[in-house]
């Protein structure tokens, strides 16, 4: 039931305002995908689902569903939600209380103008699908979160979407509900196989949902990646810490055995590169700590005791750090640690840091434009080009 | 658009006319103060002025009334009560000001039902007196807006403090509803000024008047009355009310953020509870007030249509009206005006509401919240004069003598409240309902008509009501724009009472009170409580 669609969002750009919500963000998404938007809260990642389904007009950029241009801001083209064939699972749901769960689901099908008997019919299959069959007759005030998602999610497949958006699906959930929910989402969506991209703000469900994800911040995509990608080599200071690594400053020193950064006292290899010499910053996760081997020395300032694990916050070089162990130390001792996996981070793109470094680059680029006449554009920024084999 | 280009017309022919030397119809009119110097030394108008005051100020008497009224019902553990008395008190908003006049006429008046309480109710301090004692409600409502939106804990943390009830009401829970209060006074003082219904009554047999009644007086004195006086005079009453307006809402706005948890979000209201007798101390003078001064009256003038002065009870007087094909016709025109612009006004209402919260652009936005505001400034005589001069003398003319020109009227002026009661459901409603629609396939139009419009349905239903009510209740505009084949009850009692024809009138008034009534029960039992509205 499901149409194979390539998703490309090229240089995709919105303004609320003063606000620039979305600064050139691009992205390919393959058919059949999982794919995961993860950034902070207010970085965009609404605004860019909201301009996938139309309900936004951005200023700069094009999106191309398939082989169909629904949005090009050069050429003017802006397809209205309803020609986009896109389905929508909102961040509340908002499933319409006038209406039984059974029009709810409905409804898409009712509109394109179908027989009712063959609405009844795809109604009590996808109900089936999504276990819900039992609910049609009720209203929606009469389900419980999880019901009220499964039923949104059945309204939003029904018409057979090219691609499913879901905006925060599980944030609504009880935190009891959320882990099954996920789960069983994670489960049914990829059973059927459609295109999906699933928006969230917490790093977790991103790894664990999906076959791809990119990391959004401030409005610009600054990682794509399969989870293991992203977290092997977490080479970027804002995704790193959004996904809560630790991150510490030392001098790199090149051995033969590759590069190695100083952190408190020892040395530690680390992956990426990087000039020798210099002051570099790197991050590694509180799982590739080791407590009690290795040559860098840290103090345990305090821990907490998680349930399996613990959880230690450890002094190296006047810094904390979190490391997480199944292994017992005292609060105060003095531990020798070694950190696997450590990633030199690169450097920090000077437009993201502050608002006075944001003014700072825009004199700088007007600057350049006023001394050379060159058209405005922005160097070195990770950008996804549409392959061209992709697009039928 | 259309309505909302005519609700600000209308308000610019006035004050135009009132500022150029000749009707504004005629060619090459100039500009010119004159009309003001020649009104303005008139000791007529002056008095009439100085009277509309003095009545405005009496009327503010209902705040104290109001205050205890809504304190007690509202502060009190008492819902039983409540959900009693406070139907009586909406409803009694929605009465035709006329109404009022005759029932207080009937009941305390000469020869009226109950011994005399003043005189002969006849002059300016009676007027604003009565008009005091029905604008009650109106402090009623304001007030419990005002209590029901204070958080609960800043009286919880005087309680803890070991504050009493009493002492609580009156440290913390008054002075945080001063807003409410200053409100209240110059809604009241608005209401005050443009009475007509009671003035008309109760001034007709003396030589006094007020403003509403000196402009119904220069209008119909003559067959060609100088319009160029009644326009000075018309936008005299304007500038007052538009001045009270722009004062309320700018200390509003100022108002908001220093006392931000008066019309802020609420965390719950707590409530005082009193041993029974002591609730029954405070609430038997509500309940006294509420019988004499509104449920009486308005008995008294059904027992006047049935039994004339004296005698014994008989249903004559109706059957007269339903001879006279005059009367049969204007309560059928009643009816009519009001259905048709009831459905008009719903229509007009959500589209104002629709755009102002839906609407991308935020200028056009602004310009229908003035559009459907800005009425609210102009009494209903003037406002039914402005529509006759703008039907009469435009290409408007040929709807003048349909009842649909009065329907629009109705709606133009009586937007406020309407629009009000759909932009608050509105913005309740989250956007995203219309998006998923969106998204599934539905246009625009599908998602207004499967979506929006049935999530509002008891809003619209709401609004439409009201605006039936006030259609069917309306005396003032229809005095000046109905014609002979286009009058309503209202009008026809205005022009009956000066032949003086009072068994008729209380006749035509029960009809009107029968209906009013049974709309505003359905309104009220829809759930609709006017708090936090615009009066
Ligand atoms: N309709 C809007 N008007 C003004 N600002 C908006 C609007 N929608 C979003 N924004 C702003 O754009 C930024 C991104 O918002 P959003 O896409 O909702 O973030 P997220 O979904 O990642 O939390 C925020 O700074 C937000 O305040
Ligand atoms: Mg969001």
């Amino acid at each position: 039931m499901i149409s194979v669609d390539t998703i490309v969002v090229e240089n995709l750009g919105k303004r609320f305002g003063e606000t620039q919500a979305l600064r050139g963000s691009s992205l390919t998404i393959q058919s059949g995908e999982i794919f995961s938007i993860v950034g902070p809260s207010g970085s965009g990642k609404t605004t860019l689902l909201r301009c996938l389904l139309g309900l936004e007009t951005p200023e700069a950029g094009s999106i191309f569903l398939g082989e169909q241009v629904v949005f090009d801001s050069e050429k003017g083209i802006n397809v209205p939600p309803e020609k986009r064939g896109v389905g929508y699972v909102p961040q509340t749901w908002a499933l319409w209380p006038h209406m039984k769960v059974r029009d709810n689901i409905a409804f898409g099908l009712k509109i394109r103008g179908m027989e009712r008997p063959a609405i009844e019919e795809r109604v009590e299959r996808i109900a089936q699908v999504l276990q819900i069959g039992h609910l049609l007759d009720q209203w929606p005030w009469q389900l419980s979160g999880g019901e009220q998602q499964r039923v949104a999610i059945a309204r939003a497949l029904i018409i057979e979407p090219r691609v499913l958006l879901l905006d925060e699906p599980l944030s609504n959930l009880d935190p009891r509900l959320r882990e099954d929910a996920r789960v069983w989402m994670a489960k049914t969506i990829r059973e059927l196989g459609v295109t999906s991209i699933y928006v969230t703000h917490d790093h977790e469900e991103a790894l664990s949902f999906s076959d791809r994800l990119a990391v959004l911040i401030l409005g610009r995509i600054r990682r794509v990646g399969t989870p293991h990608e992203v977290y092997d080599n977490m080479n970027d200071p804002e995704v790193a810490r959004l996904f809560e690594f630790n991150i510490l400053a030392g001098k790199t020193v090149r051995e033969k055995e590759g590069l190695l950064v100083e952190l408190g006292g020892g040395r530690v290899k680390v992956i990426g590169d990087a000039p020798p010499g210099r002051e570099a910053e790197v991050s590694f996760s509180p799982w590739n700590v080791t407590l009690g081997q290795g040559t860098v020395k840290g103090k345990i300032v305090s821990w907490k005791f998680l349930g399996g694990f613990n959880e230690y916050s450890i002094e190296v070089g006047g810094t904390l750090i979190r490391a997480r162990s199944r292994e017992r130390h005292q609060e105060g001792a003095l531990v020798d640690l070694d950190i696997e996996n450590c990633v030199v981070l690169g450097p920090q793109e000077p437009e993201e840091a502050t608002a006075a470094g944001r003014g700072a680059a825009r004199r700088a680029t007007w600057l350049k434009r006023v001394l050379r006449w060159k058209p405005r554009s922005t160097p070195g920024e990770p950008r996804v080009h549409p392959e061209k084999g992709n697009v039928r | 658009m259309i309505f909302a280009a005519l609700s600000i017309a209308v308000l610019v022919v006035m004050v135009y006319q009132s500022v150029i030397n000749r009707p504004f119809y005629e060619a090459n009119p100039q500009l010119t103060l004159v009309g003001y110097d020649r009104v303005f030394a008139d000791p007529d108008f002056l008095l009439a002025l100085v009277n509309s005051n003095i009545v405005a100020l009496l009327t503010l008497l209902a705040i104290p009334i109001g205050l205890y009224a809504a304190v007690v019902l509202q502060k009190l553990d008492v819902p039983l009560i409540r959900r009693v008395l406070e139907p009586l008190i909406f409803s009694s908003m929605f009465v035709s000001p006329i109404l009022w006049g005759f029932g207080w006429l009937y009941m305390y008046g000469p020869g009226g039902f109950a011994p005399r309480l003043w005189g002969d109710l006849y002059g300016i301090v009676p007027v604003g007196i009565i008009s005091a004692l029905i604008h009650v409600p109106y402090v009623y409502v304001l007030v419990s807006t005002g209590l029901l939106s204070i958080d609960s804990s800043y009286e919880n943390a005087a309680r803890a403090q070991g504050a009493g009830p009493l002492r609580t009401t009156l440290k913390i829970t008054l002075p945080l509803i001063r807003p409410a209060i200053f409100f209240s006074t110059v809604v009241l003082y608005i209401l005050g000024i443009e009475q007509f219904g009671i003035p008309i009554v109760l001034l007709s047999p003396t030589s006094r008047n007020v403003l509403t009644t000196y402009i119904y007086q220069i209008t119909t004195r003559s067959v060609n009355p100088d319009l160029s006086q009644v326009a000075v005079v018309a936008s005299t009453m304007v500038y007052l009310s538009i001045t009270l307006l722009l004062v309320q809402r700018y200390l509003s706005l100022r108002w908001v953020r220093r006392y931000a948890v008066v019309s802020g979000r609420t965390r719950g209201f707590s409530q005082i509870h009193v041993r029974w007798y002591v609730a029954l101390l405070l609430i038997a003078p509500i309940v006294a007030y509420l019988v004499v001064t509104i449920l009486l009256p308005l008995v008294a003038i059904i027992f006047r249509s049935l039994y004339g002065s004296f005698g014994q009870a008989s249903l004559e007087v109706y059957e007269f009206v339903l001879q006279q094909s005059y009367l049969k016709n204007a309560i059928v025109n009643t009816v009519l005006v009001a259905l048709l612009s009831a459905s008009m006004a719903s229509a007009v209402y959500f589209a104002y509401g629709f755009i102002m919260v839906r609407g991308r652009s935020k200028a056009v936005a602004g310009l229908i919240d003035i559009a459907s505001t800005v009425p609210r400034a102009m009494p209903g005589l003037v406002a039914g004069l402005a529509f006759l001069w703008l039907f009469l003398f435009t290409p408007l003319r040929p709807i003048r003598y349909t009842l649909v020109g009065l329907a629009i009227a109705y709606v133009v002026l009586w937007s406020v409240l309407g629009t009000r009661i759909i932009l608050t459901n509105l913005m309740q409603l989250s956007p995203e309902l219309e998006e998923v629609g969106r998204a599934l396939g539905a246009s625009n139009s599908t998602v207004l008509a499967r979506i929006t419009i049935p999530l509002l349905k008891r809003a619209i239903v709401i609004a439409w009501l009201i605006a039936f009510i006030y259609g069917v209740r309306d005396y003032q505009v229809a005095v000046f724009l109905s014609t002979v084949d286009t009058q309503v009850i209202g009008s026809t009692i205005v022009h009956l009472f000066n032949s003086g024809d009072l068994g008729v009138i209380a006749a035509l008034s029960t009809i009107l009170l029968v209906i009013t009534f049974a709309a505003s029960m359905v309104v009220v039992r829809l759930g609709w409580k006017p708090y936090g509205t615009q009066v």
